[in-house]
């Protein structure tokens, strides 16, 4: 079963590839989009940076650089949960009767087939590219514990962030169209952009222990450049979160399934 | 032949919005837009028939009478709000491996392939999906581009295809696993008769070779008269008719009789065979006759007696004109009720 599931998310992979290559004037400027993108946050940090002492708060530039290729990783790792945040167009177009009459979990296959792994890809080379630069250019002691625990807590958080997103989007099996909803929860995404320990306390512990922001960017480059040693907390906070958003999450999907009314034909 | 489909009672409702009332206030307009009030509005009611193995049945009914639903409800994409349904010993909306993997499913209006990507590669996806091995997805791939003319579009994307190649496409790709049941849900909407017969000798090959069980809806008489050796027919949900289609045309309480008659008309002469009878049209020396089923016999007897005919031809009644007049029947005695009668005569 599960050799399987590999075979059929190469295959998924290799359709995501071959959909973005086809519409080749996309896939173009994806990637001009990928490294403006971050070139206007660089300058815009360090542009802050010329008007204070050379920190912001605790935050150094190389260390705010690596915050905007964490953005990038947290993204990288979330395109392979598109699926989800896919999931309330598909359901008000009744375009989940494919997967449902299939031998296959309904909730794999809606993943796989959206999942952007080329997007996914080009992503994660920007930010390995980016961070390598800075931590060589600037002289950034990462060790590899530092690093692994790090990607561990990004990986927490990016999946109870996409777990909260997937349980919004299953809110359209009875409410219809909550793409506004959705929206104002990606708003909140924005705050993965800038260092949270700026921001006053009730904010930061709302980013962390609500809706974990916290967990796809400040922290696991705090914890990257070492400036937090003991990760415990935040995989602690981040373990919970995710059992918790499993749980909803999962039992919502059942009881969406049970309300799926196949709109159209 | 065991049954491969069961269903008792079997019942669907969906919540449908109540409209405000455009004759009411800002306020009264406000709070039914915050409530949002629903009503139940039942799509399927009260349904039971069951499947024998390797049958070929048509569902018949015009929009909204129920046929998707049916057909989704079968196939465990819906699940029933009541009543139950079984299908190959499974309960469809449980969607179990070993269920899901011996249905094939076929939607008119709704790709179930993927729609960017060529054919081909859409085919090699159900080879995984359904554990085919490569032996034998190379030779039925062979068979459905020889028979279903496939070949020439296998690497171009599915939403460049025409509705008639994107329709071949779904059904072969639908078969590959050789399912024990396919579902088809209005396949002929939209083609041309060419494609539509086509696809009709195809299924009817296949059901002849394998076979596999073909539960077929359609609003399309056609398409049941050719293919399906039993028909339900389905309004507001509820079965009217369910029985052979030779018995449907059997049912038919009129036959048209087209006289033709060497000399003029005399009417006197014809007697009561004219008050026994519907004269549809008179025109010169033809005469086109609406006479009861049971009499039919007796009337020609008599026409014979009483003028010297040249011509006559007993029309049978299409397939069209019966259910349009089922339909009728079950409009002007209420529903189901008129159902369970012709049901029970048949």
């Amino acid at each position: 079963m599960l050799g399987k599931h590999f075979k059929l998310l190469f295959r998924f992979a290799t359709i995501s590839f071959r959909n973005m290559s086809e519409f080749r004037i996309d896939f173009i400027t994806s990637i001009l989009h990928n490294i403006i993108y971050q070139a206007i946050f660089i300058i815009f940090w360090k542009s802050i940076l010329g008007f204070t002492s050379g920190s912001l708060g605790e935050w150094t530039f190389p260390e705010l650089a690596i915050l905007s290729a964490f953005t990038l990783l947290s993204t990288a790792i979330m395109q392979w949960f598109a699926g989800l945040t896919a999931l309330s167009r598909k359901v008000l177009r009744g375009e989940i009767d494919k997967y449902l009459c299939k031998p296959i979990s309904p909730l794999f296959a809606l993943l796989a087939e959206e999942m952007r792994a080329l997007a996914s890809l080009q992503q994660l080379i920007s930010a390995i590219v980016i961070i390598g630069v800075i931590t060589v250019y600037f002289d950034v002691t990462v060790t590899l514990t530092s690093a692994l625990w790090s990607l561990l807590v990004l990986l927490i958080g990016c999946i109870s962030v996409v777990l909260i997103q997937g349980t919004l989007a299953l809110l359209a099996f009875w409410f219809g169209d909550v793409s506004r909803l959705q929206h104002l929860f990606l708003i909140t995404g924005e705050f993965e952009r800038y260092p949270l320990t700026l921001f006053p306390s009730w904010v930061q512990r709302m980013l962390t222990l609500i809706i974990p922001i916290g967990l796809i960017s400040t922290y696991p480059v705090l914890i990257f450049v070492g400036q937090v040693e003991i990760a415990t907390t935040y995989l602690l906070i981040g373990g919970a979160l995710l059992v918790l958003w499993c749980g909803i999450f999962s039992v919502t999907w059942r009881r969406a399934l049970r309300r799926y009314e196949s709109f159209g034909g | 032949m065991p049954d491969v489909i069961s269903v008792r009672a079997l019942e669907k409702t969906f919540r449908t919005p109540v409209p405000a009332d455009p004759k009411s206030g800002p306020l009264r307009k406000l709070a039914h837009f915050i409530r949002n009030p629903s009503q139940p509005l039942t799509a399927v009611k009260d349904l039971s028939f069951v499947v024998p193995e390797g049958e070929v049945i048509g569902f018949l009914g015009a929009n909204g009478s129920g046929k998707s639903t049916t057909i989704k409800m079968l196939t465990g994409i819906l699940t029933p709000s009541a009543g139950q349904a079984e299908v190959l010993g499974f309960v469809p909306h449980r969607r179990q491996t070993e269920f899901t993997s011996q249905i094939g499913l076929v939607l008119g209006q709704k790709s179930l392939l993927w729609w960017n990507i060529p054919v081909l590669e859409s085919f090699k996806l159900y080879r995984d999906i359904y554990n085919i091995s490569s032996e034998d997805f190379e030779t039925r791939l062979e068979v459905f581009a020889d028979v279903l003319e496939l070949r020439s579009i296998m690497h171009v994307p599915v939403r460049k295809l025409s509705l008639g190649l994107r329709m071949r496409a779904e059904i072969a790709a639908s078969l590959l696993h050789r399912p024990r049941i396919i579902f088809l849900d209005e396949p002929t909407i939209g083609l041309d008769v060419r494609a539509r017969l086509k696809l009709k000798r195809f299924l009817l090959r296949v059901n002849q070779e394998t076979g596999v069980t073909i539960f077929l809806t359609t609003h399309n008489m056609f398409d049941v008269e050719d293919v399906c050796s039993r028909c339900v027919i389905l309004s507001k949900g509820s079965a009217l008719f369910d029985g052979a289609v030779s018995a449907l045309k059997a049912n038919e309480e009129h036959k048209r009789l087209d006289v033709e008659i060497f000399r003029t008309l005399d009417e006197a002469r014809l007697g009561n065979v004219l008050d026994r009878c519907e004269v549809l049209a008179k025109d010169g020396p033809v005469l086109r006759l609406k006479v009861p089923s049971g009499e039919a016999v007796s009337i020609i007897g008599e026409l014979y007696e009483s003028c010297e005919m040249a011509n006559l031809n007993v029309v049978p009644p299409t397939l069209e004109s019966i259910v349009e007049r089922l339909f009728e029947k079950d409009e002007s005695e209420g529903g189901a009720s008129a159902g369970q009668t012709l049901q029970a005569a048949v």
